[in-house]
């Protein structure tokens, strides 16, 4: 109860002008980086992050945490519209919602991904308020067995994503491990295939990356394609409306999702993408709608993007009750933190309650805010993507080229970003999907690590992988993923035989 | 047809209007040999924002522009990407330039001597001066086993090869302090690496190594919240305030081996007219006497105070370096590469 | 064409997996840096080769059009030209020329979007997000 009468403080606080200002104008700049195609959170917090510098604490993050989580709804956009996501958790978003646009419903595609992302967004921030530091205490329980298995666990459930070609999916599998092995390895820190270019040392941007793969891919399709028409024809905004039955349907998933999303958020290093991923496989194996799954279904939509916003918010728990970021972003804020002179740890909420409960109180303000703005911008959105694709493509063009040179203002990644649309364009052209690529570049560095981890902190003994509850829970969770199909098969035969 | 048309003139007009904005300044030294500004400098910063050397960076400019310490003003340019590398090798493809300088951090010195590169930090930069410590200590759980640094060497000595010892990835500066402890206590300890300070201590905190190296900076609100605890420091000396201070040095236990610090400053673009350098060491001087650097800056982040201008900081910079790569020799880590 | 992807990926498959070696499978006690590339690698080679057997068999084509080398030489023209007029100029540039030459648009429309879109651009990175852009001959100004 305490904490209530802490956060009606907060919120009194949040409800200044000048800090509902600073929330509205977070949410504005994150609505647009993040919906830019190639710029995301990070991004945006770290271009953002130098003017705050100087400011009143708590307007300056009440500002940036705005911006933070309003990118999130705004990187749905340019996944669902066209084909490319602005950051990594937006990748899964962007498998059904830009099958919904081909489909000519960008407006449901958008407005499942809207109430969606408010639904976690707002369960994350509940469950912020009412057990902030228990939670984060949970998140110290993982330490690198724990992850690896966690992570290994997301990689065994990618056979669910491949759909019909196997080895196609599996390729792309290979290709993304390939991409990620490029840069630091973490047994030695010696840098490992950089092919003499200062800007591979440290591996491949995700940014020019998921640019090319996608956007700049996604623009040669519709070159080739050739019809002078738009993206989505016959967009109606009466479209964009979801029906009844339609909110039934997603209800439960946001909820459902966003509860785990905040707990895979709070976990060191997890984060939005890891979140994101289990959501949408997880939806896939259980849901009724399971099968609509993957050729463009509001759940497919509506899962990943409540469990990334809930992420999001659950990565906050570490980040003011022991000053540890849980991801990079958060990472980004916390340097943040220091510079406008706080000291971030265990002593923030007893020393800074101020700060630290306005903070809250305004999520909950800024989580309003962005989606009245999202709606607003829907219909927007939705005719932009009507225009002729006459204007479309050079425009795209021109806009990756500049996403990709903004990430490190190199021509390196430029370059990158063609080479990656190029290979884009011929896994195309194969069949062979590109998303389990990009899922195993976000996720096999974090294996790769964890694993090394593991092995250091026993030297060499592999039993630290069985030492607790947790292991044995995602063991067996691993084994059943892998066996199903043969248990599946046992089950049917027994059944027929009876 | 009319409109587009207006359209275009006005954004010619305005292209042509902008011009003069982006004319360049070119470096004045006068017929005396004093050097006066007359274009903004660049601290170019070799990371994301929000990390040290951009904290450092941004102070560097806050305070010079904001006492109107030079004739035009510093401005930060963030240029992360292959670790430090693309930060690194942009100032030194400015070779001359007076008016592109680096935010200056001993991390990445190292980084660059440890992975060989083509260009070595002093082919691409000249150091202008270092202006702060930033020191190293080793941290333990306060609800731990562990109580004081005698502590961790009995339970090390007695069971060779359990002590987890958490600390950043192989071939950084950490390492160091890992080696020169093995070497000179003969403690046999795993060394567990992490992606960052944040992460070390995530772990520490969750119990899943049983040591910690971190700067004080990043460890100060655990250790003042009471979770962490320094146990012992890296520097030559204890560092000073009441949180750190009770942390004895490694001289103290008698291993005055185990010695080293890191250290933050300004670099600038190799081979900048000489008039250039004695200006910006002599800034930099200026800088570290106010009250704002020592007060906002140094005690706010528990950096320690500095000052060592350009040719005494290329020389120690270079006994830094050596050590760590004579250690590194000592131990083998170079054997394991290839 | 088909065969194009596959191919491509066994080479670099078998570069990766060779190279993996000097990077150790094993190194203190753990794994090093080569295992995880060595995996990505053989991987690559197997399910290339699955890839084009089948391919083979199925006679399956891909329907490749020379169509797409154009937005590749457009982003490779945008490169060069950003050294000589700067990076923001040479996009709206490009955007003007791809409208006129290739889409057959109308001047006026094509100026009107192409000096639209740099005057956003530039708005959005250079005065705004304070993005270092290359400036080409209006450096020299």
């Amino acid at each position: 109860m305490e904490n209530i009468a802490l956060l009606l403080h907060g919120f009194s606080i949040a409800f200044s002008l000048e800090n509902m200002a600073a929330a509205i104008f977070g949410a504005v700049v994150g609505l647009i980086i993040g919906a830019m195609p190639g710029l995301g959170g990070i991004t945006g917090v770290s271009l953002l992050l130098p003017l705050t510098f100087g400011m009143n604490p708590t307007t300056a993050i009440i500002a940036l945490a705005g911006l933070y989580y309003s990118t999130m709804y705004g990187g749905a956009f340019s996944a669902i519209l066209l084909n490319i996501p602005g950051d990594s958790p937006a990748v899964v978003t962007s498998i059904d919602g830009f099958k919904l646009t081909q489909k000519g419903l960008p407006g449901k595609a958008l407005n499942a991904s809207t109430v969606s992302s408010f639904i976690g967004g707002t369960i994350g921030i509940i469950i912020l308020t009412v057990s902030g530091p228990l939670l984060a205490r949970a998140g110290l329980a993982f330490g690198a067995p724990e992850l690896a298995l966690l992570v290994l666990f997301a990689l065994t459930s990618i056979g669910w994503l491949l759909g019909d070609d196997i080895p196609g999916g599996l390729l792309a599998t290979a290709i993304g491990l390939m991409f990620a092995t490029v840069g630091v390895d973490p047994a030695l820190g010696q840098s490992r295939y950089s092919f003499g270019q200062i800007s591979l040392l440290s591996g491949i941007s995700f940014i020019p990356m998921v640019v090319g793969f996608f956007g700049f891919a996604q623009v040669i399709d519709m070159i080739i394609a050739g019809d002078d028409g738009a993206v989505a024809t016959h967009v109606r905004i009466r479209d964009c409306v979801p029906t009844w039955k339609e909110i039934k349907m997603m209800l439960p998933v946001s909820i459902r999702q966003g509860i785990i999303g905040t707990f895979v958020g709070v976990m060191p290093g997890a984060g939005a993408t890891t979140s994101a991923f289990l959501s949408y496989i997880m939806e896939k194996r259980i849901n009724k709608y399971r099968d609509e799954i993957g050729t463009g279904s509001m759940i497919g939509v509506a899962a990943p993007e409540s469990s990334n916003n809930a992420a999001a918010a659950g990565a906050f728990a570490p980040l003011l009750t022991l000053g540890i970021p849980g991801g990079a972003t958060t990472a980004v804020l916390l340097g943040g933190l220091m510079m406008w002179g706080l000291q971030p740890g265990p002593l923030l909420f007893t020393e800074q309650p101020d700060f630290v409960w306005s903070l809250i109180a305004s999520m909950y303000i800024g989580n309003v805010i962005c989606l009245v703005l999202a709606f607003v911008c829907i219909p927007v959105l939705v005719r932009a993507i009507s225009v002729s694709k006459k204007v479309l493509v050079p425009v795209i063009i021109a806009v990756c080229v500049i996403a990709a040179y903004a990430n490190s203002y190199t021509m390196f990644d430029v370059v990158l970003m063609l080479i990656c649309g190029v290979l884009g364009y011929l896994m195309k052209i194969s069949n062979i999907p590109t998303t389990p690529m990009l899922l195993t570049f976000v996720l096999g560095p974090m294996l790769e690590q964890y694993v090394r981890q593991s092995f250091d902190m026993t030297r060499g003994d592999p039993s630290i992988f069985f030492r607790g509850g947790i292991c044995w829970f995602f063991i067996i969770l691993i084994l059943l993923v892998s066996f199903s199909p043969l248990l599946k098969k046992l089950y049917t035969k027994a059944r027929s035989k009876a | 047809m009319r409109k587009m048309r207006m359209v275009a003139l006005l954004a010619a007009i305005l292209i042509v209007a902008a011009m003069p904005l982006m004319a360049k300044g070119s470096a004045e030294v006068s017929d005396d040999g004093t050097f006066q500004m007359t274009k903004e400098a660049r601290i170019i910063v070799p990371a994301n924002p929000g990390g040290g050397s951009d904290i450092s960076a941004r102070m560097i400019a806050d305070i010079v522009n904001r006492n109107h310490m030079t004739e035009k003003n510093f401005v930060v340019e963030n240029r992360p990407g292959g670790a430090c590398a693309v930060g690194y090798n942009y100032v030194g493809s400015q070779k001359g330039d007076p008016y592109t300088l680096l935010s200056l951090h001993s991390g990445n010195i190292v980084v660059s001597a440890v992975n060989g590169w083509e260009m070595q930090w002093d082919d691409l930069t000249d150091i202008i001066a270092i202006m702060a410590w930033d020191d190293i200590t080793l941290c333990v759980r306060t609800d731990g086993p562990f109580e004081t640094i005698e502590d961790v060497i009995e339970y090390a000595k007695a069971n060779p090869g359990k002590l987890r010892f958490g600390s950043d990835q192989r071939g950084n500066t950490s390492q160091l302090g890992f080696e020169l402890m093995r070497k000179y206590i003969g403690l046999d300890m795993n060394y567990v690496q992490y992606d960052s300070s944040g992460d070390v201590a995530s772990a520490l905190l969750g119990g899943h190594v049983d040591v910690g190296i971190l700067n004080p900076g990043e460890c100060i609100g655990q250790v003042r919240g009471g979770l962490l605890k320094p146990v012992v420091t890296f520097a030559p000396e204890r560092i000073s305030g009441e949180l750190f201070g009770d942390a004895p040095t490694f001289i103290e236990l008698g291993y005055p081996e185990i010695t080293y610090r890191e250290f933050r400053g300004l670099s600038g673009a190799k081979d900048m007219p000489e008039a250039a350098l004695n200006y910006y060491v002599d800034l930099c001087k200026r800088i570290t006497e106010t009250e704002e650097w020592n007060v906002n800056y140094l005690e706010a982040n528990n950096l320690q105070p500095a000052f060592m201008p350009h040719e005494e900081a290329m020389q120690f910079t270079a006994d830094h370096v050596n050590q760590i790569m004579q250690t590194f020799e000592e131990v083998g880590y170079f054997d394991l590469l290839n | 064409m088909g065969y194009v992807f596959p191919g491509l990926s066994i080479l670099v498959g078998i570069y990766w997996a060779v190279k993996a070696f000097g990077y150790r499978l094993w190194v203190l006690n753990g794994p090093g840096g080569g295992l995880f590339p060595l995996i990505a690698g053989i991987m690559a080679i197997v399910f290339g080769a699955v890839l084009i057997i089948r391919r083979y068999r199925t006679r399956e084509k891909a329907d490749f059009s020379i169509k797409s080398v154009l937005p590749i030489a457009g982003v490779i023209g945008i490169i060069i030209a950003s050294y000589i007029i700067g990076l923001i100029p040479a996009l709206g540039v490009f955007i003007i020329l791809w409208m006129v030459i290739y889409e057959k648009e109308k001047w006026g429309k094509s100026i009107a979007v192409g000096v639209g879109t740099a005057l956003v651009l530039w708005l959005v990175f250079d005065l705004w997000l304070a993005v270092p852009l290359p400036m080409g001959v209006f450096e020299l100004l």
